[in-house]
């Protein structure tokens, strides 16, 4: 299911995750093939280690970059369904 | 009896290995010990069993070879040898020097990287690909052109520091027949016996075998061109790409996930990634393509 504003998200327990310069490179949950992340995505892993509401990790992007609230919005629902669907996080 | 260096441990065994340099380190306890005796022939609370590899629950290894030796490695410090009847002390040799020294490297904490590591200007540099790429043909090549041998098959790995290095093994490479016709062996011995069919070890005669770990500069993956393919030499940008290169060329990995070091190497894969240039060498495997690569690749382990 897409992931939304109302949701709570957390990393997937168990997996391994490790900063390779600044980009965060994570193990897939069967052990299958790595997933790298850009910058501003290694940004949002680093703050989804405890379960975060998905509206405030909004608030917190909006406040960190420039940019148009919608965009930024859209950009992270993307981002985060493209890791649920790998299976990287979980929604609480 | 052997009192010999292996990877920085001092290893003290019962089947002569003159292929290690003898000890000259401190008076320490062994840190291996390799002992003749009976071993059994099925381990209990197995965590992985092949044709020839059992892992028990509590780690420990017994790599059965028929003809040649039953191998237990019952510790990072104990391996227990049965040599089989008519089995030739040669090929229980390549047992120890190659699957075994693989086991010990992961019980102890190593990363062992499947690669030839040559050393450079106090530098090391791991050639590193799956078997037949020519690892070692291209390490004797460089070894005839000024470069220190550190491993051959396998490069352990530690991080020290925050910084790879990798631990000299001993100073013999193993080539194939075709090899040893390929790479000039002015600067080498080659060795009076060979250690399996079709293999011959060579000793570099020219400078003396140093034990101390060289920091990793570079990691170069061996492949082969397609027909008709220009050599070229890439470095991988994408750490992804390079954690799963990395990941590929881990010796022995089957008994790696069985220990349960899956977390372990790949967050030594994430420091290799961190701090060491990794690049892809598609080049053909002649004696041309080497000449014409010498100074390219000896640059990848000091500019």
């Amino acid at each position: 299911m897409a992931v939304t504003l109302v949701d709570t998200i957390v990393r997937r327990d168990g997996l391994f995750s490790t900063d390779v310069s600044g980009r965060q490179v994570i193990l897939n949950p069967q052990g299958e093939y790595y997933v790298g992340l850009d910058a501003i995505g290694s940004k949002i892993w680093e703050r989804i280690e405890s379960p975060m509401p998905v509206a405030r990790l909004c608030e917190e992007l909006v406040a960190a970059y420039e940019g148009e609230r919608a965009s930024i919005e859209g950009d992270l629902l993307r981002f985060l369904d493209g890791i649920l669907a790998q299976k990287l996080i979980v929604q609480i | 009896m052997t009192d010999g260096f292996l990877c920085g441990w001092r290893v003290v065994s019962e089947i002569d290995l003159p292929e290690l340099v003898s000890w000259t380190g401190d008076d320490r306890i062994p840190d291996v010990a390799v002992r003749v005796a009976a071993t059994p022939r099925q381990l209990d609370d197995l965590v992985h069993h092949d044709q020839f590899i059992q892992v028990a629950q509590d780690g420990a290894i017994l790599l059965t070879v028929d003809g040649i030796a039953t191998c237990l490695v019952r510790s990072p410090s104990e391996v227990i040898v049965t040599p089989h009847p008519g089995s030739h002390s040669d090929e229980i040799k390549l047992l120890l020097l190659g699957s075994v020294l693989g086991f010990l490297c992961h019980l102890r904490g190593l990363f062992p990287l499947h690669g030839a590591c040559v050393e450079i200007d106090g530098w090391g540099l791991v050639l590193a690909g799956p078997s037949g790429a020519g690892k070692s043909t291209l390490a004797a090549h460089l070894i005839n052109h000024g470069c220190g041998l550190v491993a051959d098959d396998v490069s352990a790995i530690e991080i020290i520091d925050g910084v790879p290095h990798v631990w000299p093994a001993f100073p013999r490479l193993k080539l194939c027949r075709d090899a040893v016709h390929l790479v000039d062996f002015a600067g080498m011995e080659l060795g009076p016996t060979s250690l399996i069919r079709d293999k011959f070890h060579h000793v570099p005669r020219d400078r003396p075998f140093s034990t101390t770990p060289v920091p990793l500069r570079a990691i170069a993956f061996l492949e082969q061109p397609a027909i008709d393919e220009t050599d070229w030499l890439v470095q991988i940008g994408s750490a992804p790409a390079i954690m799963a290169k990395l990941a590929a060329e881990v010796f022995r990995p089957t008994v790696a996930k069985a220990l349960g070091r899956t977390r372990d190497l790949f967050v030594m894969q994430g420091a290799v990634a961190r701090c060491v240039p990794v690049y892809q060498w598609r080049r053909k495997f002649d004696l041309t393509a080497m000449c014409m690569w010498t100074d390219r690749i000896k640059a990848l382990a000091t500019e």
